[in-house]
């Protein structure tokens, strides 16, 4: 386990300004601002007497696919990137943002100079809170698999703030996967920043867990820059799953494509918000976007925000949304065919997967396989 | 397309100012200005008390800023809540004739036999609001006979306060919002209407709501119930003198529809949208709601929003009864420094009930055009139903589409679907047209209607008629 304690200067002095000003007594009413959800689903159960930020978290970084030489301390990151970091933290507002940049034990950079890497985020000693603050860079014309298995365990909230940098002509795909066990909330903050022609595609699978989060910004700074995110959020028992996603067009030719799919069970909710600003003045952009919810029983809930906010006259934005129940015809069918009701179900939730799901790199195989199987069918059987 | 921006003319029609005496009730608000008002009024105490009880209300909300729409504090002390032409008529044939021509002017007929906008067709019943008081009600015997009740909102609340008293406030109560509160507070007149049991309207009721004075606001209320197997085509249409103030328009429109009713709701919305450089201009502020009650009823709204400097608007459905059903089409163009932040909500209760959104949204100029909707679906309405479709076409490179909508479902049996593009007009379909001899702002306009032949054919023929013109005429010079 690599435990690299490195803040730059400028970043302890950004980590201390914030810790005298945040109070300690994690309130909801602070949050309730970048959750759209029904609040009373949520509750992070952490009481005043027990200040998250005592607990501190760690990430464990895989053996088997990022050496470790490759992990480094902030203080180790070029400076142009150190700076680039730097002013992007300063400008945080999210409150939970700032809550991990007071609190995170240590800035990691990983440059992910090989072809692939894995990162868990694990809490191996149980402890209440997990915040956790990573840079990765990926250097110009590299093409990297990045995998991010978010593994908290009896942990009342994980909150990771992960920056990506990609220069130019770089390509990611990055597996995100919230696998939780049954009282762990945890939000994943993650931001983007895209150069010329550079490519990211985000598979981001939320599959257990009280409550999980993915917040994604991303920055289309440079021009035919491509961002693509794919959202699977499973839900069952009382679970929450929330999705948001802001992705800022600020280049001309530059392109984006969300699909989020919430698959829901008994009392399960899920929250998705996918917002598209395009700037004045960019010319050919193109944004779609496309949410779903398929709701499975009578108490579960979507609720879905598509939005698009478009400052320039030529582009070229579409998004559609739609939320309903499985098909009862397929259902009837498959049924009529000796397939049990559960099986069927079953069988309809993957197939509806199978589009979200079909060009993920066949290195992220092994992992999603048969976890998604295992979790699609508790989906199912509920 | 340079000389085409060049030629934008101040072509709004209706920027007049009448010349007529009025007689207008000091600046500012407070309990005194509110009693005054009841009492010139003639109030019964109940309305009074509920007036009292809205302003409390209203002091202590927040002004909502959660719209993305940008203007000035507005000081609610600096305006005056009540203007009226000093002379009181008992019909129609003493009307100031200054008034008279004033309408005359906006093409709307105060004579019986005369019908809308020269369009030949069925009669049109007007209720004609000058600042703060319906000035006249065209065939309101004719309607009597049928058992309708169409009047002033005064009128109703003196001779039928037991229907006012039971209904108003009942779709939209008084701390709905800040500024439904702060039109129940002063309200000042507006329209009534009730449709009997079976008894289909036989012809187009309509409002014309006209702010004449300066300095105040208008702040008026329509309430229209139609009962048991009824139905009713209501239109409503809006203008306001020229002028570098803003002026503030505050309104509350709650319909009714009991079972198997059908109530359509029309507006043409032409308040004067500001000069080229976002000068003056009306703020429109509006709560408009409609409650399907009874099983079967309908409620549909149809709007063209071209004026305003400001809109703030989402008419909205509860649908209540089973099997019941809300309708929203709308189109809003906006132009120059003019911001629209409008859609609609759709609340379904009941089981099988359906809603249809179509919402088209065209932005020129350095406008800001905001589509804003919400579905929801309760956990106790089964099989509901909702579709919407939200297009924005952006004309320039300074304007700007934003498309908020909000789905919410409770209930797995729903099937809620949502669709939206924004795209500036297509380059093919525009060289087709310009090859075929059309100059580019006809070729614009052509498309543009195109754009909104979902929403115009919902309108009834006078409005349509009235609404193509006004497109034309608001995308004269927008072009660029």
């Amino acid at each position: 386990m690599a435990m690299i304690s490195t803040k730059t200067n400028s970043l302890l002095e950004l980590a201390q300004f914030w810790s005298q000003r945040l109070s300690p007594d994690f309130s909801l009413r602070d949050h309730e601002k970048y959750l759209y959800t029904p609040l009373d689903a949520i509750s992070f159960g952490i009481s005043p007497k027990e200040p998250w930020h005592r607990a501190l978290g760690d990430v464990v970084f895989h053996n088997g696919y990022l050496a470790q030489g490759d992990v480094l301390g902030m203080e180790d990151a070029p400076a142009f990137l150190q700076e680039k970091y730097l002013s992007l933290r300063q400008k945080e507002d999210d409150f939970l943002c700032r809550y991990n940049l007071a609190y995170s034990p240590a800035f990691y950079y990983l440059p992910l100079r090989q072809n692939n890497s894995k990162i868990t985020i694990a809490d191996s000693e149980r402890r209440h809170a997990v915040a956790t603050s990573l840079l990765c860079y990926i250097p110009p014309g590299a093409e990297h698999y990045l995998e991010i298995h978010n593994m908290a365990q009896e942990t009342r909230l994980s909150h990771c703030h992960i920056v990506v940098f990609l220069a130019s002509g770089s390509k990611l795909q990055l597996l995100l996967i919230h696998e939780l066990d049954e009282p762990s909330q945890s939000i994943v903050h993650l931001h983007f920043i895209l150069s010329v022609e550079s490519q990211a595609v985000v598979y981001d699978l939320q599959l257990s867990g009280k409550l999980s989060r993915t917040s994604i910004e991303a920055d289309l700074e440079g021009e035919r820059s491509f961002f693509s995110l794919n959202g699977l959020l499973l839900g069952r028992g009382e679970e929450h799953r929330d999705s948001t996603s802001l992705l800022i067009h600020r280049s001309s030719y530059s392109e984006s494509k969300t699909l989020c799919l919430s698959l829901l069970n008994n009392k399960a909710s899920s929250a998705i918000t996918g917002n598209i600003v395009v700037e004045p003045r960019i010319r050919e952009a193109k944004a779609h976007q496309l949410l779903r919810s398929l709701l499975l029983s009578d108490d579960a809930k979507a609720f879905c925000r598509p939005q698009l906010e478009i400052g320039s006259h030529e582009v070229n934005c579409s998004h559609g949304s739609s939320i309903g129940e499985l098909d009862q015809e397929a259902l009837y069918y498959l049924q009529s065919r000796g397939v049990s009701k559960e099986e069927a179900r079953q069988l309809l939730l993957k197939a509806a997967t199978a589009h979200l799901l079909q060009d993920l790199a066949p290195i992220f195989l092994p992992t999603t396989q048969e976890r998604l199987n295992y979790y699609l069918k508790e989906v199912a059987y509920g | 397309m340079k000389e085409i921006l060049d030629k934008v003319q101040e072509d709004y029609e209706a920027g007049f100012v009448t010349p007529v005496e009025q007689d207008i009730l000091p600046k500012g608000l407070n309990e005194d200005i509110i009693r005054e008002i009841s009492r010139r009024k003639n109030e019964p105490e109940f309305l009074l008390k509920w007036r009292l009880a809205a302003y409390e209300a209203w002091k202590k909300m927040p002004e909502p800023k959660w719209a993305k729409v940008i203007y000035p504090p507005i000081d609610y002390q600096a305006i005056s809540y009540f203007a009226a032409p000093k002379k009181k008529i008992k019909s129609l044939d003493e009307l100031d004739p200054e008034i008279r021509a004033t309408f005359e002017r906006l093409g709307i007929p105060l004579k019986e036999q005369e019908v809308l906008a020269g369009v030949e067709g069925a009669p049109v019943a007007v209720d004609a609001v000058f600042d703060s008081v319906s000035v006249g009600t065209t065939f309101k015997e004719k309607l009597r006979e049928l058992g309708i009740i169409f009047c002033s909102f005064s009128e109703a609340v003196a001779n039928h306060p037991e229907l006012v008293e039971q209904y108003l406030g009942s779709v939209v109560p008084v701390r709905d919002n800040y500024f439904a509160a702060l039109n129940s507070a002063v309200f000042s007149d507006g329209s009534f209407c009730y449709i009997p049991k079976g008894v289909k309207c036989p012809m187009e009721l309509s409002t014309y709501f006209r702010i004449n004075a300066a300095g105040t606001g208008q702040f008026e209320r329509t309430l229209i119930i139609a009962d048991e197997d009824s139905y009713v085509s209501y239109l409503e249409g809006c203008t306001a003198p020229r002028r570098d103030e803003n002026q503030l328009h505050a309104a509350v429109v709650e319909l009714i529809a009991m079972k198997n009713a059908y109530i359509k709701y029309s507006t043409v919305q032409n308040w004067y949208p500001g000069d080229r450089e976002g000068r003056g201009g009306v703020y429109n502020f509006v709560t408009k709601r409609g409650l399907c009650k009874g099983e079967n009823s309908r409620i549909s709204w149809t709007q063209v929003e071209t004026g305003s400097a400001i809109t703030w608007k989402y008419p909205s459905c509860i649908l209540k009864g089973d099997n019941s059903i809300g309708e929203f089409y709308s189109v809003a163009l906006t132009r120059n420094y003019q911001q629209a932040d409008t859609g609609t909500k759709m609340i379904h209760l009941g089981k099988n009930t359906r809603s249809t959104i179509i919402s088209k949204g065209i932005s020129a100029g350095k406008s800001v055009n905001t589509y804003r909707g919400l579905v929801r679906i309760s956990s106790k309405a089964q099989q509901a139903r909702n579709f919407s479709r939200c297009d924005s076409l952006i004309l320039g490179s300074e304007a700007k589409a934003n498309t908020l909508p909000y789905l919410e479902v409770k209930n797995k049996s729903a099937v809620v679907e949502h669709e939206a593009t924004t795209s500036k007009v297509s380059e093919e379909q525009l060289y087709y047209l310009r090859q075929r001899g059309l100059g580019e702002e006809e070729a614009v306009y052509l498309i543009v209607s195109g754009f909104c032949k979902e929403v115009f054919r919902n309108l009834p023929m006078e409005f349509a008629v009235e609404a193509q013109k006004l497109l034309s005429v608001s995308l004269e010079g927008a072009i660029g």
